[in-house]
Protein backbone atom coordinates (compact mmCIF):
# COMPACT_ATOMS: atom_id res chain seq x y z
CA UNK A 1 0.00 0.00 0.00
CA UNK A 2 0.95 3.30 -0.79
CA UNK A 3 2.22 5.54 2.10
CA UNK A 4 1.74 9.26 1.58
CA UNK A 5 4.05 10.89 4.47
CA UNK A 6 3.40 14.56 5.00
CA UNK A 7 5.86 16.75 6.81
CA UNK A 8 4.76 17.35 10.26
CA UNK A 9 4.79 21.34 10.76
CA UNK A 10 5.57 22.18 14.45
CA UNK A 11 3.28 24.71 16.06
CA UNK A 12 4.38 26.50 18.86
CA UNK A 13 2.85 29.84 21.27
CA UNK A 14 4.65 32.66 21.74
CA UNK A 15 3.94 35.31 23.92
CA UNK A 16 3.74 38.67 22.30
CA UNK A 17 3.72 42.71 23.88
CA UNK A 18 3.35 45.62 22.02
CA UNK A 19 3.72 48.93 23.26
CA UNK A 20 4.50 50.43 26.57
CA UNK A 21 2.76 52.23 29.55
CA UNK A 22 -0.93 53.35 28.32
CA UNK A 23 -1.08 51.74 25.15
CA UNK A 24 0.47 48.14 26.48
CA UNK A 25 -1.22 45.38 24.56
CA UNK A 26 -0.31 41.60 25.28
CA UNK A 27 -1.27 38.29 23.27
CA UNK A 28 -0.49 34.84 22.19
CA UNK A 29 0.59 34.10 19.33
CA UNK A 30 0.82 30.66 17.11
CA UNK A 31 4.11 30.08 14.80
CA UNK A 32 5.18 27.30 13.02
CA UNK A 33 8.55 26.12 13.04
CA UNK A 34 11.62 28.68 11.10
CA UNK A 35 8.81 31.53 11.50
CA UNK A 36 10.74 34.80 12.20
CA UNK A 37 10.00 38.04 14.38
CA UNK A 38 8.67 39.61 10.51
CA UNK A 39 6.32 36.44 10.10
CA UNK A 40 4.93 37.86 13.32
CA UNK A 41 5.38 41.57 12.35
CA UNK A 42 3.01 41.26 9.09
CA UNK A 43 0.46 39.10 10.26
CA UNK A 44 0.10 42.09 13.26
CA UNK A 45 0.51 44.47 10.19
CA UNK A 46 3.55 46.00 11.82
CA UNK A 47 5.92 48.10 9.85
CA UNK A 48 9.68 47.02 10.66
CA UNK A 49 10.80 50.48 10.63
CA UNK A 50 8.14 51.12 12.85
CA UNK A 51 9.00 48.93 15.37
CA UNK A 52 11.90 47.87 17.39
CA UNK A 53 12.05 43.81 18.34
CA UNK A 54 12.91 42.66 21.98
CA UNK A 55 13.35 38.85 22.26
CA UNK A 56 13.41 37.23 26.25
CA UNK A 57 14.62 40.66 27.41
CA UNK A 58 17.40 41.30 24.22
CA UNK A 59 17.02 43.62 21.12
CA UNK A 60 17.35 41.21 17.90
CA UNK A 61 16.42 41.90 14.12
CA UNK A 62 13.40 41.06 12.69
CA UNK A 63 15.37 38.19 11.12
CA UNK A 64 15.31 36.37 14.39
CA UNK A 65 13.76 32.83 14.14
CA UNK A 66 11.16 32.61 16.90
CA UNK A 67 10.76 29.35 18.75
CA UNK A 68 7.77 27.95 21.57
CA UNK A 69 7.73 30.09 24.94
CA UNK A 70 9.63 32.83 23.73
CA UNK A 71 8.78 36.29 24.71
CA UNK A 72 8.78 38.94 21.82
CA UNK A 73 8.39 42.64 22.78
CA UNK A 74 8.14 45.18 20.26
CA UNK A 75 8.87 48.89 21.47
CA UNK A 76 7.36 51.32 18.83
CA UNK A 77 9.83 53.36 17.88
CA UNK A 78 8.68 56.45 19.91
CA UNK A 79 8.84 60.18 18.14
CA UNK A 80 10.42 62.65 19.57
CA UNK A 81 14.24 63.51 19.39
CA UNK B 1 20.16 32.66 16.07
CA UNK B 2 20.47 35.67 13.41
CA UNK B 3 24.33 36.65 13.48
CA UNK B 4 26.95 39.85 12.68
CA UNK B 5 29.78 38.97 10.71
CA UNK B 6 31.95 38.86 13.63
CA UNK B 7 29.71 35.62 15.07
CA UNK B 8 27.62 37.66 17.59
CA UNK B 9 23.94 37.87 17.78
CA UNK B 10 22.76 41.05 15.67
CA UNK B 11 20.78 44.05 17.37
CA UNK B 12 20.23 46.22 13.96
CA UNK B 13 19.53 44.96 10.02
CA UNK B 14 21.35 47.86 8.10
CA UNK B 15 20.09 46.95 4.76
CA UNK B 16 20.33 43.41 4.88
CA UNK B 17 24.00 43.63 6.77
CA UNK B 18 22.84 42.20 10.20
CA UNK B 19 25.35 43.64 13.21
CA UNK B 20 26.42 43.01 16.74
CA UNK B 21 25.89 45.31 19.38
CA UNK B 22 29.92 46.63 19.29
CA UNK B 23 29.54 46.80 15.28
CA UNK B 24 26.30 48.77 15.14
CA UNK B 25 27.46 51.40 17.51
CA UNK B 26 30.78 52.01 15.52
CA UNK B 27 28.76 52.37 12.49
CA UNK B 28 26.22 54.53 13.66
CA UNK B 29 29.33 56.09 15.70
CA UNK B 30 31.36 56.41 12.75
CA UNK B 31 28.64 57.96 10.51
CA UNK B 32 28.26 60.65 12.39
CA UNK B 33 31.96 61.59 13.07
CA UNK B 34 32.31 61.38 9.46
CA UNK B 35 29.59 64.33 8.94
CA UNK B 36 31.63 66.36 11.88
CA UNK B 37 34.48 65.98 10.11
CA UNK B 38 32.75 67.11 6.66
CA UNK B 39 31.74 70.36 8.32
CA UNK B 40 32.69 71.58 11.35
CA UNK B 41 36.14 73.84 11.14
CA UNK B 42 37.42 76.07 14.03
CA UNK B 43 33.84 76.19 15.39
CA UNK B 44 31.88 76.27 18.93
CA UNK B 45 29.19 73.99 19.11
CA UNK B 46 26.19 74.18 20.65
CA UNK B 47 23.95 71.38 20.22
CA UNK B 48 20.13 71.23 20.77
CA UNK B 49 19.24 68.67 23.22
CA UNK B 50 15.70 67.88 24.27
CA UNK B 51 16.37 64.50 26.14
CA UNK B 52 14.82 62.30 23.23
CA UNK B 53 16.46 59.67 21.47
CA UNK B 54 18.04 61.48 18.67
CA UNK B 55 19.66 64.65 20.42
CA UNK B 56 20.94 62.11 23.19
CA UNK B 57 22.74 60.15 20.82
CA UNK B 58 24.26 62.89 19.14
CA UNK B 59 25.08 64.75 21.87
CA UNK B 60 27.49 61.66 23.26
CA UNK B 61 28.95 61.06 19.71
CA UNK B 62 29.76 65.00 18.94
CA UNK B 63 30.50 65.31 22.73
CA UNK B 64 32.96 62.47 22.50
CA UNK B 65 34.31 63.55 18.91
CA UNK B 66 34.80 67.38 19.87
CA UNK B 67 37.14 66.15 23.52
CA UNK B 68 39.25 64.02 21.17
CA UNK B 69 39.94 67.71 19.41
CA UNK B 70 39.92 70.29 21.89
CA UNK B 71 36.47 72.05 20.14
CA UNK B 72 34.41 73.75 22.37
CA UNK B 73 31.09 72.47 22.66
CA UNK B 74 27.68 72.59 24.94
CA UNK B 75 24.22 71.27 25.49
CA UNK B 76 21.27 73.56 25.17
CA UNK B 77 17.86 73.07 25.92
CA UNK B 78 14.47 74.86 25.42
CA UNK B 79 11.77 73.59 28.26
CA UNK B 80 8.88 74.47 26.63
CA UNK B 81 6.73 73.23 29.78
CA UNK B 82 4.48 70.58 28.50
CA UNK B 83 3.38 68.49 31.62
CA UNK B 84 4.50 64.85 31.74
CA UNK B 85 6.68 64.90 28.97
CA UNK B 86 9.04 67.88 29.19
CA UNK B 87 9.82 67.36 32.84
CA UNK B 88 10.46 63.49 31.99
CA UNK B 89 12.88 63.76 29.48
CA UNK B 90 14.34 67.36 31.31
CA UNK B 91 15.52 65.28 34.42
CA UNK B 92 16.84 62.80 32.33
CA UNK B 93 19.22 65.45 30.57
CA UNK B 94 19.83 67.16 33.28
CA UNK B 95 21.69 63.82 35.07
CA UNK B 96 23.10 62.91 31.76
CA UNK B 97 25.47 65.73 31.48
CA UNK B 98 26.15 65.99 34.77
CA UNK B 99 27.25 62.49 34.88
CA UNK B 100 29.48 63.34 32.01
CA UNK B 101 30.83 66.42 32.38
CA UNK B 102 28.63 68.00 29.49
CA UNK B 103 27.76 71.80 30.16
CA UNK B 104 23.99 72.38 29.86
CA UNK B 105 22.21 75.51 29.16
CA UNK B 106 18.81 75.36 29.61
CA UNK B 107 15.86 78.06 28.34
CA UNK B 108 12.34 78.25 29.63
CA UNK B 109 9.22 79.53 27.52
CA UNK B 110 7.82 80.31 31.23
CA UNK B 111 10.80 82.81 32.01
CA UNK B 112 11.18 83.69 28.51
CA UNK B 113 7.85 84.64 27.43
CA UNK B 114 5.63 84.62 30.26
CA UNK B 115 3.73 81.63 29.65
CA UNK B 116 4.26 77.58 29.46
CA UNK B 117 3.42 75.64 25.30
CA UNK B 118 0.32 74.35 27.72
CA UNK B 119 -0.28 77.97 28.31
CA UNK B 120 -0.49 79.11 24.70
CA UNK B 121 -2.09 76.50 23.49
CA UNK B 122 -4.52 76.79 25.95
CA UNK B 123 -4.68 81.05 25.02
CA UNK B 124 -5.25 80.02 20.87
CA UNK B 125 -7.79 77.79 21.66
CA UNK B 126 -9.60 80.28 23.60
CA UNK B 127 -9.00 82.93 21.16
CA UNK B 128 -10.37 80.32 18.55
CA UNK B 129 -6.87 80.74 16.82
CA UNK B 130 -6.00 78.26 13.71
CA UNK B 131 -2.01 77.93 14.44
CA UNK B 132 -0.92 73.95 15.41
CA UNK B 133 0.82 73.80 18.93
CA UNK B 134 4.14 72.43 16.48
CA UNK B 135 4.00 75.84 14.72
CA UNK B 136 4.12 77.81 18.28
CA UNK B 137 6.84 75.53 19.88
CA UNK B 138 8.66 75.21 16.45
CA UNK B 139 9.15 79.03 15.86
CA UNK B 140 9.45 80.05 19.95
CA UNK B 141 12.37 77.54 20.08
CA UNK B 142 14.42 77.97 17.02
CA UNK B 143 14.11 81.97 17.94
CA UNK B 144 15.44 80.72 21.77
CA UNK B 145 18.06 78.79 20.59
CA UNK B 146 19.32 80.82 17.77
CA UNK B 147 19.61 83.48 20.40
CA UNK B 148 20.96 81.44 23.07
CA UNK B 149 23.37 79.55 20.94
CA UNK B 150 24.81 83.21 19.17
CA UNK B 151 25.07 84.70 22.80
CA UNK B 152 27.24 82.12 24.31
CA UNK B 153 29.18 82.02 21.60
CA UNK B 154 28.59 79.21 18.65
CA UNK B 155 29.18 79.22 15.31
CA UNK B 156 27.26 76.46 14.35
CA UNK B 157 23.60 74.65 16.21
CA UNK B 158 23.90 71.07 15.83
CA UNK B 159 20.21 69.63 15.54
CA UNK B 160 19.71 65.64 15.53
CA UNK B 161 16.85 65.35 12.81
CA UNK B 162 17.42 62.16 11.40
CA UNK B 163 16.95 60.61 7.91
CA UNK B 164 13.29 60.19 8.50
CA UNK B 165 13.17 63.46 9.96
CA UNK B 166 14.85 64.99 6.88
CA UNK B 167 12.24 62.66 4.21
CA UNK B 168 9.12 64.29 6.47
CA UNK B 169 9.94 67.64 6.09
CA UNK B 170 10.63 67.37 1.95
CA UNK B 171 7.71 65.80 1.58
CA UNK B 172 5.69 68.48 3.74
CA UNK B 173 7.54 71.17 1.86
CA UNK B 174 6.36 69.74 -1.24
CA UNK B 175 2.65 68.93 0.15
CA UNK B 176 2.63 72.43 0.98
CA UNK B 177 4.43 73.97 -2.05
CA UNK B 178 7.05 75.94 0.64
CA UNK B 179 9.94 76.07 -2.18
CA UNK B 180 11.34 78.75 0.20
CA UNK B 181 11.26 76.34 3.45
CA UNK B 182 12.63 73.36 1.24
CA UNK B 183 15.60 75.44 0.12
CA UNK B 184 17.11 75.78 3.46
CA UNK B 185 16.59 72.25 4.12
CA UNK B 186 20.02 70.02 3.85
CA UNK B 187 22.90 69.06 5.51
CA UNK B 188 24.04 72.69 6.58
CA UNK B 189 20.31 74.24 7.03
CA UNK B 190 19.22 78.22 6.74
CA UNK B 191 22.49 78.84 5.20
CA UNK B 192 21.58 83.10 5.13
CA UNK B 193 24.97 84.54 5.94
CA UNK B 194 24.40 87.20 8.62
CA UNK B 195 25.77 88.53 12.18
CA UNK B 196 22.91 87.11 14.24
CA UNK B 197 21.77 83.70 12.22
CA UNK B 198 23.94 80.95 13.75
CA UNK B 199 24.14 77.85 11.18
CA UNK B 200 22.29 75.06 12.11
CA UNK B 201 24.36 71.94 10.82
CA UNK B 202 22.43 68.23 11.50
CA UNK B 203 25.17 65.58 11.24
CA UNK B 204 22.16 62.64 11.73
CA UNK B 205 20.67 63.43 8.56
CA UNK B 206 21.51 60.24 7.43
CA UNK B 207 20.68 57.75 10.43
CA UNK B 208 17.25 56.08 10.09
CA UNK B 209 15.16 56.78 13.20
CA UNK B 210 14.49 53.30 13.81
CA UNK B 211 19.00 53.36 14.53
CA UNK B 212 18.71 55.87 17.31
CA UNK B 213 15.95 54.48 19.00
CA UNK B 214 17.73 50.72 19.17
CA UNK B 215 21.56 52.91 20.24
CA UNK B 216 18.80 54.58 23.18
CA UNK B 217 17.68 51.10 24.12
CA UNK B 218 21.09 49.65 23.98
CA UNK B 219 23.08 52.53 25.88
CA UNK B 220 20.57 54.72 27.34
CA UNK B 221 18.35 52.19 29.41
CA UNK B 222 17.25 55.17 31.69
CA UNK B 223 16.18 57.37 28.69
CA UNK B 224 11.93 57.85 29.00
CA UNK B 225 10.23 56.56 25.80
CA UNK B 226 8.04 59.38 26.25
CA UNK B 227 6.20 61.19 23.24
CA UNK B 228 5.12 64.86 22.90
CA UNK B 229 1.07 65.16 23.75
CA UNK B 230 0.37 67.63 20.60
CA UNK B 231 2.39 65.26 18.39
CA UNK B 232 -0.93 63.59 16.93
CA UNK B 233 -2.50 67.45 16.13
CA UNK B 234 0.52 68.11 13.60
CA UNK B 235 0.90 67.12 9.46
CA UNK B 236 4.45 65.65 10.57
CA UNK B 237 2.45 62.88 12.81
CA UNK B 238 0.62 61.88 9.41
CA UNK B 239 3.92 62.18 7.52
CA UNK B 240 6.03 60.14 9.95
CA UNK B 241 3.63 56.94 9.04
CA UNK B 242 3.71 57.67 5.17
CA UNK B 243 7.44 57.41 5.23
CA UNK B 244 7.56 54.01 7.57
CA UNK B 245 4.97 52.84 5.23
CA UNK B 246 6.85 53.63 1.62
CA UNK B 247 10.38 53.06 3.25
CA UNK B 248 8.26 49.20 3.98
CA UNK B 249 7.01 48.89 0.39
CA UNK B 250 10.46 50.43 -1.46
CA UNK B 251 13.33 49.31 0.92
CA UNK B 252 15.97 51.74 0.39
CA UNK B 253 13.78 54.68 -0.62
CA UNK B 254 14.39 57.00 2.33
CA UNK B 255 18.25 57.08 1.32
CA UNK B 256 17.39 57.29 -2.13
CA UNK B 257 15.32 59.78 -1.96
CA UNK B 258 17.56 62.06 0.16
CA UNK B 259 20.65 61.26 -2.15
CA UNK B 260 18.64 63.10 -4.77
CA UNK B 261 17.22 65.78 -2.71
CA UNK B 262 20.60 66.75 -1.79
CA UNK B 263 22.34 66.59 -4.84
CA UNK B 264 19.77 67.12 -7.61
CA UNK B 265 16.96 68.75 -6.02
CA UNK B 266 18.58 71.52 -3.17
CA UNK B 267 21.20 73.12 -5.78
CA UNK B 268 18.22 73.70 -7.73
CA UNK B 269 16.19 74.93 -5.29
CA UNK B 270 18.63 77.40 -3.55
CA UNK B 271 19.49 78.82 -6.88
CA UNK B 272 16.20 79.75 -7.14
CA UNK B 273 15.51 80.80 -4.09
CA UNK B 274 18.71 83.30 -4.41
CA UNK B 275 16.99 85.38 -6.78
CA UNK B 276 14.01 86.49 -4.79
CA UNK B 277 15.75 86.20 -1.19
CA UNK B 278 15.47 89.38 0.54
CA UNK B 279 18.23 90.17 2.65
CA UNK B 280 18.09 89.44 6.49
CA UNK B 281 16.69 92.55 8.76
CA UNK B 282 16.70 93.21 12.47
CA UNK B 283 12.89 92.98 14.26
CA UNK B 284 11.57 96.09 15.07
CA UNK B 285 10.23 94.76 18.43
CA UNK B 286 12.94 92.49 19.30
CA UNK B 287 16.29 93.12 17.24
CA UNK B 288 16.63 89.49 16.35
CA UNK B 289 17.29 88.62 12.70
CA UNK B 290 13.45 88.60 10.70
CA UNK B 291 12.80 88.28 7.01
CA UNK B 292 10.01 90.93 7.42
CA UNK B 293 9.84 94.07 9.80
CA UNK B 294 8.62 91.61 13.20
CA UNK B 295 10.16 88.49 13.08
CA UNK B 296 7.61 85.12 13.36
CA UNK B 297 8.55 85.07 16.95
CA UNK B 298 7.45 88.51 17.58
CA UNK B 299 4.30 87.92 15.09
CA UNK B 300 3.19 84.92 17.29
CA UNK B 301 3.60 86.38 20.81
CA UNK B 302 1.53 89.65 19.46
CA UNK B 303 -1.56 87.01 18.47
CA UNK B 304 -1.51 84.66 21.65
CA UNK B 305 0.01 86.71 24.44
Amino acid sequence: MLKIYRPVLQVGTVKVIIGKEGERREMEIEVRKGEKVEDVMKKLGLIIDEFVPILNGEVVTELEELREGDTLEFVRVWSGG
Amino acid sequence: MVRCFCGERAVFNLEGRPLCRKHFTEWLKGEVRKELERFVGRDVLAVAVSGGKDSTTLLEISHEWARERGIKLFGIMVDEGIEGYRDRTRAFLENFCSSRGIELHVYEFRKEFGATLDELVERRDRKGLDIQACTICGTLRRYLLNKYARELGATKILFAHNLDDEIQTFFMNLFTGNLAQASRKGELAGVIEHELFVIRFKPLIRIPEKATAVYSLLRFPELPEVECPYLKESLRYRMRRFVFELENRIPGAKRRILEVYLEKILPLLRENARKFQKPLQRCSICGEPASREICKACELRMKLL
